[in-house]
């Protein structure tokens, strides 16, 4: 009956009448775990393969009746300057060698991906073999995934079992070959990560905060000029081995200009504590409450990106490394308490 | 489309409870017997020698057991519905069974005819055609208070949401008879009576008892738990209902009839210890009606913890914070259902002071009667709470009747109708109501009712 008479009552564009009330409720909830990590999602690796590392001058004249080379290399790269020890689960090797030789470079060649600098076949985490001769100018590309392996700070590119078809006068230039590396850890079992250390990971997310529910009104909805006060409770459990400070930014469609961001100044998280085993033996609980404005609201409901940025630093962490297993996490979860005023 | 706004208008603006359907107003009218009749089968061939017509005769509730006329005047005036004025109706709600009900109750045409014995009275025969709707809305003042100030209030508590609405249309086509049963050594009489209908149903909305909807909200809002435990039957003929999000949508509907039948029956008996003393005992509207075609049957039986749009802080993923909608969704069955009829006990003691004999018959010059109603479930025009109401009818030498009644208890509390009547030879026409309480006093009336007789007499 009430609703029917407010309802009627309303019929009469005249009139402005006002919803008051108080909601209590969850927005959004996630966790951020050592698989969460983009930084270990897109490591890129150029590495330079000059001549010399075939055993080939440059610049002057060479003849030979065929190359084969059991290891070129290796070459050193460190995957990031913050992280002692990765155990993957799954690794996405991804690449390509670009063959700036003026030599092919035979079948059977591999990329191997070591674990260490020893070339022994015990280091290779994974291979890839080249079908079919690459000739001078040409690239090979492959996509492999590897399992189950442990890397420390530091991998190794080899080519293995080099080898190419005799060849006469020909001269090597100071062009390097190219190997082109992509590393993604798709699933991390263990990190070991460096006291005393800043990264930070960066993600974009379509968003939709539901404009077509008519409160705020932008757009002239049928419910207009919403007024809302209260804050909204953020709370996270922190179980990783690093302070946090996160800050989201809403984004335009154009993803080009930042409509607003959700904490003034950064959402401050102190870290958790974990062993030596990677496994939370405790965990940083904290509340903090965002005052939320009409304008905000509109913002977010504007927006259609949003942009999180989360830096973690093991800041006055004792010893060399902390560790983290797939198990700690840091918890992070949006809870809406406003009142909202609707005139309609 | 307009059927469908008809239908609606009339279950809404019914929306509305006196003592919907049965009528005190024609119980106590000689002239309205054809309509009191038709609450009480005892009643049938009173106050006419061969043969009594109706046509048209309508009949229509309106009420709340919560919100007065004064309130309804104060939305539909102010330049502008406050928090406030929200408030205030909130508050006079009641933590559980706040009803909104209604009936429009049409009798098409009823005949009866009164055949044998000495005096023409012997026994009574009829029939007739009548167009019926009726409605129930049952809610708790927590559905309210959730909707209009939010769910803070109830944070670490569980809120019972689910409302429970009931409609119901249909056309009863009926056969009637009742006996006057007189020992020779007495002056008592007993009548017998029965009304057996078959029932036309042409559309109904049914929640069943048990339905549920809950909500708990997590002290500090961490988290909602919806427990959904509920059955909506619905059948409005060849077409069906659907409900998508927090849109409820009917599409075009056409009541021509027949989505359902059943048979439905009212049976009574009088005592009459001598002339111008009866007592009535009766059982309305016992049966039910089988819907079987355009039928939905809307169900969720699950329990649901929203914690919120989950986050993976991964690049592909589509962030919608307008998600909650869809939780409340159903499944979708189109199995026929029964609906019952709203059964109800109804009591009645008439007196009559002052008797009066003209060729027409004997009448009385005061009549006093009062009635007991007792339904058996909150459901349509049947509500648990008894009914009592007594009134007067002054017999101005059996033209014109003027009468006036008023009762207790029921869905609105209180009531106080009138009657006129005027027969003038075969003629009858006449307006009765159980409750003007608004027109009296607007910010007590919670119900209003009216209805009108038209009918020959022979």
């Amino acid at each position: 009956m009430l609703l029917l008479l407010v309802t009627a009552a309303s019929c009469n564009k005249d009139k402005t009448n006002e919803m008051d009330g108080d909601w209590l409720f969850p927005i959004a909830k996630g966790n951020l775990s050592i698989n969460s990590l983009s930084e270990l999602k897109n490591l890129e690796y150029d590495v330079e393969i000059p001549a010399f590392s075939i055993g080939q001058p440059v610049n002057f004249p060479v003849s030979s009746p065929g190359l084969h080379i059991s290891h070129v290399g290796p070459f050193g790269v460190q995957i990031t300057d913050w992280l002692h020890r990765v155990d993957v689960d799954t690794l996405e090797f991804t690449g390509s060698l670009s063959n700036f030789f003026p030599i092919p470079i035979g079948a059977g060649t591999r990329v191997s991906l070591r674990n260490a600098r020893d070339t022994s076949a015990a280091h290779v985490v994974g291979f890839a073999t080249i079908p079919q001769t690459v000739m001078p100018g040409a690239s090979f590309s492959f996509d492999i995934n590897i399992y189950g392996q442990s890397l420390s700070d530091s991998v190794y590119f080899t080519l293995d079992e080099f080898n190419s078809p005799a060849y006469n006068n020909v001269v090597f230039s100071s062009t390097p070959a190219h190997l082109k590396i992509q590393l993604k850890v798709v699933a991390a079992s263990f990190v070991e990560i460096y006291t005393n250390r800043t990264f930070t990971s960066v993600d974009t997310a379509e968003f939709s905060a539901g404009e077509d529910d008519n409160i705020g009104g932008n757009s002239g909805g049928a419910l207009s000029d919403t007024s809302t006060s209260g804050v909204i409770n953020v709370f996270t459990d922190n179980g990783l081995p690093a302070n946090i400070y996160s800050q989201l930014y809403f984004l335009d469609e154009t993803k080009t200009q930042v409509l607003d961001s959700m904490f003034l100044g950064a959402l401050d998280m102190e870290g958790g504590l974990t062993d030596d085993l990677g496994n939370t033996s405790f965990i940083n609980r904290r509340k903090t409450i965002i005052p939320v404005t009409r304008q905000k609201l509109d913002h977010l409901k504007a927006s259609r990106y949003v942009a999180s940025r989360f830096e973690f630093n093991t800041v006055n962490y004792t010893g060399l490394w902390v560790a983290a297993n797939r198990g700690p996490k840091l918890s992070i979860q949006f809870t809406g308490d406003l009142n909202i005023r609707i005139n309609f | 489309m307009k059927r469908i706004i008809l239908f609606s208008a009339a279950m809404i603006l019914a929306g509305a409870a006196v003592q919907a359907q049965v009528s005190i107003g024609a119980l106590q009218d000689g002239h309205n017997s054809a309509n009191a009749a038709r609450h009480l089968p005892t009643f049938l061939g009173d106050h006419f020698r061969k043969v009594q017509v109706t046509v048209f005769n309508p009949y229509l509730s309106l009420g709340s057991s919560f919100a007065s006329f004064e309130d309804a005047r104060e939305y539909m005036t102010a330049d502008r519905i406050t928090s406030g004025m929200i408030s205030n109706t909130i508050d006079k709600l009641e933590p559980e069974g706040n009803n909104i009900h209604g009936v429009v109750d049409i009798a098409l045409l009823n005949v009866a005819l009164n055949i044998g014995g000495s005096d023409g009275r012997k026994a009574t025969v009829g029939f007739g055609v009548n167009e019926r709707v009726e409605m129930n809305m049952l809610f708790n003042e927590d559905l309210l208070r959730l909707a209009w100030n939010g769910n803070k209030q109830y944070a670490g508590q569980t809120v019972n949401l689910m409302p429970r609405f009931n409609g119901l249309a249909f056309t009863e086509y009926y056969v009637a008879a009742s006996y006057n049963i007189a020992p020779s050594f007495t002056d008592m009489i007993i009548k017998p009576a029965i009304r057996l209908s078959y029932l036309s149903g042409q559309a109904s909305i049914q929640m069943p008892k048990d339905n549920a909807v809950s909500l708990f909200t997590e002290s500090e809002g961490r988290y909602l738990d919806f427990d959904f435990n509920y059955t909506v039957n619905a059948s409005m003929d060849a077409d069906s209902l659907t409900l998508e999000g927090s849109t409820f949508n009917i599409n075009e509907k056409s009541f021509r009839g027949g989505a359902g039948s059943g048979f439905g029956m009212d049976i009574g008996v009088r005592v009459s210890p001598r002339p111008g003393l009866s007592f009535n005992l009766g059982i309305m509207d016992i049966g039910s009606i089988h819907f079987k075609n355009g039928v939905t049957n809307m169900f969720n039986h699950s329990s649901y913890r929203y914690e919120g749009q989950e986050l993976t802080f991964a690049e592909d993923q589509s962030i919608n914070l307008d998600s909650l909608a869809g939780l409340a969704k159903p499944n979708y069955t189109h199995e026929a259902y029964t609906m019952k009829l709203p059964t109800k006990l109804i009591l009645t003691a008439s007196m009559g002071l002052g008797r009066m004999e003209k060729k027409s018959g004997v009448y009385y010059r005061h009549q006093l009667t009062a009635m007991y109603l007792q339904g058996f479930d909150n459901y349509l025009s049947s509500t648990k709470k008894p009914y009592l109401a007594l009134g007067y009818t002054h017999s101005f030498n059996n033209v014109f009747n003027l009468g006036a009644n008023a009762g207790v208890g029921g869905i609105t509390g209180g009531t106080f109708g009138v009657l006129a009547s005027v027969k003038a030879g075969p003629f009858c026409f006449g307006l009765h109501s159980n409750n003007i309480l608004p027109l009296i006093s607007p910010s007590s009336g919670r119900g209003a009712d009216l209805g009108m007789l038209l009918g020959l007499t022979f």
